[in-house]
């Protein structure tokens, strides 16, 4: 969606609530991370008996969208459409029992990727006999909005 | 998906149950996908519509819809830029990975 798109959709939002009504905004919270500033979606595990392995991180190709979702929030708040309440991030746990399955849900998300090298790193760990799957963990972000 | 599991921890309706008046409201999540959250927020919500702009998702969230919130939950194809329902309908909107 285009940022004009999403001031669009915060001003129907605003339409459909009751006076005083709560909106929340829930998405991936992405970031920058590490020495070489690589964009991180989310932190993966290799499942191992109890144990979680790090094994490195899914990266993400591009912030685009992310800004142009805080600028229409940000523009909704300046119009007085809402006020900000809280804004907090959480930890999202998906579970892949196999690197195929993690692959198709990469296919879904059309910006991240994997590097080579932690591709290897989780392939090596898959072929254990004792590998429960993967486990990747996004940040997740949660404004929540009362309509002015 | 088989063989995937997404926050099976719950935590990202215990975080919105701690933040939203969701018990008894009547709900509108927008970007809803297959139900996977619409359907808890239906265990605490009067009513909720989760709408999508993927028909596929949408008729596989009411599939996976169980009968007993069958009276409670609607899924619908839509989008946020354009919400089919009167001024003042909702108390509560979730924009799910949506915006």
């Amino acid at each position: 969606m285009t940022h004009e798109g999403m001031v669009h959709a915060l001003k129907e939002i605003h339409r459909v609530l009751t006076p005083g009504g709560w909106l929340a905004d829930l998405r991936p919270n992405r970031r920058l991370e590490g020495r070489r500033r690589r964009d991180v979606l989310a932190t993966l595990f290799g499942l191992r008996g109890r144990r979680e392995i790090p094994v490195g991180v899914l990266e993400e190709g591009s912030f685009a969208d992310d800004e142009a979702a805080d600028r229409a929030v940000r523009r909704a708040l300046r119009e007085g459409l809402f006020t900000l309440l809280s804004t907090e991030t959480f930890p999202f746990r998906f579970y892949f029992r196999t690197l195929a399955l993690l692959d198709d849900h990469l296919g879904t998300r059309s910006t991240a990727f994997l590097e080579a090298p932690t591709r290897r790193r989780l392939e090596a760990l898959m072929r254990g006999g004792s590998s429960r799957g993967i486990l990747s963990v996004e940040t997740l972000l949660l404004n929540v909005l009362r309509k002015v | 998906m088989r063989g995937t599991r997404k926050d099976p921890e719950r935590t990202e309706i215990r975080v919105l149950l701690r933040r939203l008046p969701l018990a008894g409201a009547g709900v509108l999540e927008i970007g809803c996908g297959e139900g996977r959250l619409t359907r808890r927020i239906a265990g605490v919500a009067r009513s909720v519509v989760g709408i999508d702009p993927d028909a596929a998702a949408i008729a596989t969230a009411r599939r996976l819809l169980p009968r007993r919130l069958a009276g409670r939950v609607r899924f619908d194809v839509g989008t946020g830029q354009r919400l089919p329902f009167g001024g003042g309908a909702f108390p509560v909107v979730i924009c799910s990975w949506s915006l």
